[in-house]
């Protein structure tokens, strides 16, 4: 018989069970480091392999945050207008003031999430969260991004939200389980002496996000009451005109929707808030207000039949002038407003009990 | 699929797996098949190429001698055909833009860059194969292979298809009508090889290339004579790490298929002349060089002169095969001037030996040895500089090296990468002073366990970014 080509004679020598045993070591020590507050906190959030910048950035202020009360009462999710136009510390006060309890709340707007974007984040954060009321801020733009269009598709290829999502990947496992991985590529970026973006101190902010998750703006926008000038291209007119001349609201996104208010049974409350916006983002929908009731029906339609409050604020019209970013974005005025009218009105129905939220 | 890839790494795991189970015989169809997968997974046309280059060559070399006379028409045919397919391919990058606007001429339009004719992989490296195969068994040096696969394997076989080794078949072809076998001894060897390999690369090669300072190069005039100096040398040790990396990983890889692949590199910036510089830089390709260009002008111009030192036997043939080196390394002023540097450097240094008899650099007091170290370094990194960029920014960069009146060193930063340029010449070092590259095997096994910990755990972080680049010599 001819020899084969492997003839290996013996069992793995000392040098394999040396270098087994002491990556084995220095992975350990490498991640209890990687874990530690004093690691962490000179950085900025690992970005759990998204490109959306602000994901991993909430996840990780969302973990400090729980770190330092010891636990998160509420969260809020949805779009940028969440993002910008929820300030949890008015919405604490407004709560206290009607129930007389603190509360501990944290923003999970993220720039350009979509009903689909939010329903994945909704059941990843009620997963490892538990937050006893959920509040998801809509508008009309949830229902018309379909998931394959890039900013949905940005959260939702995120190895980490996919792999939370049962889709298995190395790589989502491999966030989901170790810090030292999520911070791989910062300390890549380190060892190369590149600090912005790494280090909290050498990294631009034009926004900072608050502790919170809030993401305040002073800038005030005139305009938001009138109709855009004919020929204007820049990008909010274009992108708004691109989703709204031909509104549709699209199955998979108001699948997302149920898939979020179906967690109402789970011990989570849910409360879908519509967010204000500006009188002149009417202009843009082909069949103006009507396009926009139809957005208010259907949602509305789809909450009562999970028996989840769906809150208007269009009616209410309590946004002054001067409370405005731009046609969809509430500025830090604005945001405080809306956050402390939410806060009294969850505060006000959960002591009606028409919500089902145990106490603080 | 580039070598250092997590799918590299499962293709060839999964390559082993059969290729263990198998006799020789179907060892070789298999490494063959997948020698084309790894192949045609970059482009089908660059299989398409390599099969046509294979099966010409292979016929051209069964009728090359007949009754033991080498046919030399034949020979030459098969040179021709060889070279202009290396032409044609390098050279479409210069004629299709004339081609696109000769047909535009003519009404025929074509989409601007429509005509794009990509260079096959590892096309420079197979040519060379190729032309020393049909030489060698011109001269009667080496039996025509009979055996298709064999021969198809020698030029496609996948770990040396992208940049080499350019092996010789006289060496390479009965490798592979012998049994092989891996042992403790091999496997360890062939771990050594890739770890030193991937140090080599992603560490040092990948570090040092992503710590250039974006317009360095492209603007020289920015900057002084010793912050430009420093940076070339950082760019000489990218180079040569790349290079070394990519030849110990793919000979590492090959061990474990128990086909010994050739070293290219001795530790070259520790050559104390040119000659030995050539003899420890891309050994294989100046190897070729000296056999098939070098040693045949040399030969025909000793036959014509009376004596084997004339000045024409000293100048002409290093010139020439540099020239030509310079011209396989790609078809530009610049490279050409690279290539007449080195000939002129050779050139040079054999001057004396008119009137005198050399002394081997191992022979000379240490204090010469360490001059000649530092000249041949000084004068390697300054041609580097047409080796790397355009003629105009070459000319541009030579000249503000000149210039001397600022010698301010700014950029602090750039002492930041010291550290992984002290680790290339600890490697180089180690290697060099026991004249062994297998030196860390006979190290503790605790030691190496150390090394190969550290070496992992920094790859694991310097891989995080994106921050990999491309093999250089891939792209001749």
């Amino acid at each position: 018989m001819k020899p084969a080509t492997l003839q290996i004679r013996t069992a793995p020598g000392k040098t394999v069970w040396f270098t087994v045993l002491l990556f084995i070591l220095l992975i350990a020590v490498a991640e209890w480091v990687a874990r530690s507050e004093p690691f962490q906190v000179p950085l900025t959030p690992p970005r759990m392999g998204s490109r959306h910048y602000q994901l991993g950035h909430k996840l990780a202020l969302l973990d400090r945050l729980i770190r330092k009360t010891g636990r998160i009462d509420c969260i809020m999710l949805g779009s940028s207008m969440v993002d910008t136009g929820f300030d949890p510390e008015a919405f604490q006060t407004g709560y206290k003031k009607m129930t007389g309890q603190d509360i501990h709340c944290f923003n999970f707007g993220i720039d350009a999430s979509s009903a689909t974007s939010t329903a994945a984040l909704v059941r990843i954060i009620v997963e490892d969260y538990h937050p006893r009321l959920l509040i998801i801020g809509t508008d009309p733009r949830d229902y018309a991004v379909a998931r394959e269009d890039r900013d949905p598709a940005v959260v939702l290829k995120t190895p980490w939200v996919a792999y939370r999502l049962g889709d298995f990947s190395l790589d989502g496992w491999l966030l989901d389980h170790s810090y030292l991985y999520r911070y791989r590529q910062h300390l890549d970026r380190l060892a190369r002496f590149q600090f912005g973006g790494t280090l909290w101190s050498k990294t631009k902010v034009d926004n900072e996000i608050l502790p919170n998750g809030f993401t305040p703006h002073s800038k005030i926008s005139t305009y938001i009451n009138d109709p855009p000038h004919p020929g204007d291209d820049s990008f909010e007119v274009t992108y708004y005109t691109r989703i709204y001349s031909s509104y549709q609201m699209l199955h998979e996104n108001l699948d997302s929707l149920e898939s979020i208010l179906d967690f109402n049974e789970s011990g989570t409350q849910i409360i879908v808030v519509e967010m204000p916006v500006a009188d002149g983002l009417y202009y843009f929908f082909g069949n103006r207000e009507s396009d926009y009731n139809r957005f208010l029906t259907r949602v509305g339609e789809l909450a009562s039949i999970y028996q989840v409050p769906f809150w208007q604020t269009e009616p209410l019209d309590f946004i002054p002038d001067n409370g405005w970013l731009d046609y969809s974005h509430l500025n830090r005025t604005g945001a405080e407003i809306f956050s402390t009218w939410l806060g009294q009105h969850v505060g006000t129905a959960e002591y009606q009990g028409n919500i089902k939220t145990s106490q603080p | 699929m580039t070598i250092t890839s997590l799918n590299y790494f499962i293709f060839t795991v999964l390559a082993l797996a059969v290729y263990y189970s198998l006799p020789r015989r179907p060892q070789n169809v298999w490494l063959l098949f997948v020698s084309y997968v790894f192949i045609v997974s970059w482009d089908w046309t660059f299989a398409a190429v390599l099969g046509m280059v294979t099966s010409i060559n292979f016929l051209l070399a069964l009728r090359l001698r007949i009754n033991d006379q080498g046919q030399s028409g034949l020979l030459w045919l098969g040179i021709g055909f060889n070279v202009l397919t290396l032409v044609f391919f390098r050279a479409a990058g210069f004629f299709l833009p004339e081609l696109e606007a000769a047909l535009a001429s003519l009404g025929l339009s074509t989409q601007a860059g429509g005509l794009q004719i990509l260079v096959p992989l590892g096309l420079s490296y197979y040519t060379l194969q190729t032309i020393s195969y049909l030489v060698d068994v011109y001269r009667g040096q080496l039996k025509a292979e009979s055996d298709f696969v064999n021969f198809a394997l020698y030029l496609a076989y996948f770990p040396k298809l992208l940049a080499g080794p350019i092996e010789r078949a006289r060496a390479f072809l009965p490798k592979l009508s012998q049994p092989r076998i891996v042992d403790n001894g091999l496997i360890a060897q062939s771990v050594m090889l890739i770890f030193v390999g991937l140090v080599r690369k992603l560490i040092i090669a990948d570090y040092l290339t992503t710590s250039f300072l974006p317009d360095v190069f492209e603007i020289p005039a920015k900057y002084t004579p010793p912050e430009l100096v420093f940076w070339l040398v950082i760019y000489a040790f990218a180079l040569y790490n790349d290079f070394a990396g990519y030849t110990d990983i793919v000979r590492g890889i090959s061990g474990f298929f128990g086909i010994d692949l050739s070293p290219n590199f001795r530790v070259p910036y520790f050559s104390r002349n040119f000659t030995e510089f050539w003899k420890r830089w891309h050994i294989t390709l100046s190897e070729w060089l000296r056999d098939y260009i070098y040693y045949p002008i040399s030969r025909a111009l000793s036959r014509s002169s009376s004596s084997y030192r004339s000045l024409a036997n000293l100048v002409v043939p290093p010139l020439i095969t540099m020239l030509v080196s310079g011209m396989w390394h790609g078809f530009s002023l610049n490279m050409i001037l690279w290539g007449g540097l080195h000939g002129l450097y050779l050139t040079v240094e054999r001057i004396p030996a008119l009137w005198r008899p050399i002394v081997l650099p191992q022979h000379q007091p240490l204090w010469r040895q360490c001059l000649g170290i530092i000249i041949v370094f000084s004068l390697v990194i300054l041609a580097w500089v047409p080796f790397r960029w355009e003629l105009p920014a070459a000319l541009q960069l030579w000249e503000a090296l000149l210039n001397w009146s600022d010698v301010a060193i700014r950029y602090r930063r750039m002492f930041l990468v010291l550290p992984l340029l002290l680790g290339s010449l600890v490697l180089d070092f180690i290697q060099y002073r026991s004249e062994d590259e297998f030196i860390f095997l006979k190290w503790s096994p605790l030691t190496k366990a150390a090394c190969m910990v550290i070496v992992l755990f920094c790859i694991f972080i310097l891989t995080a970014g994106n921050f990999e680049q491309p093999f250089i010599y891939q792209t001749f």
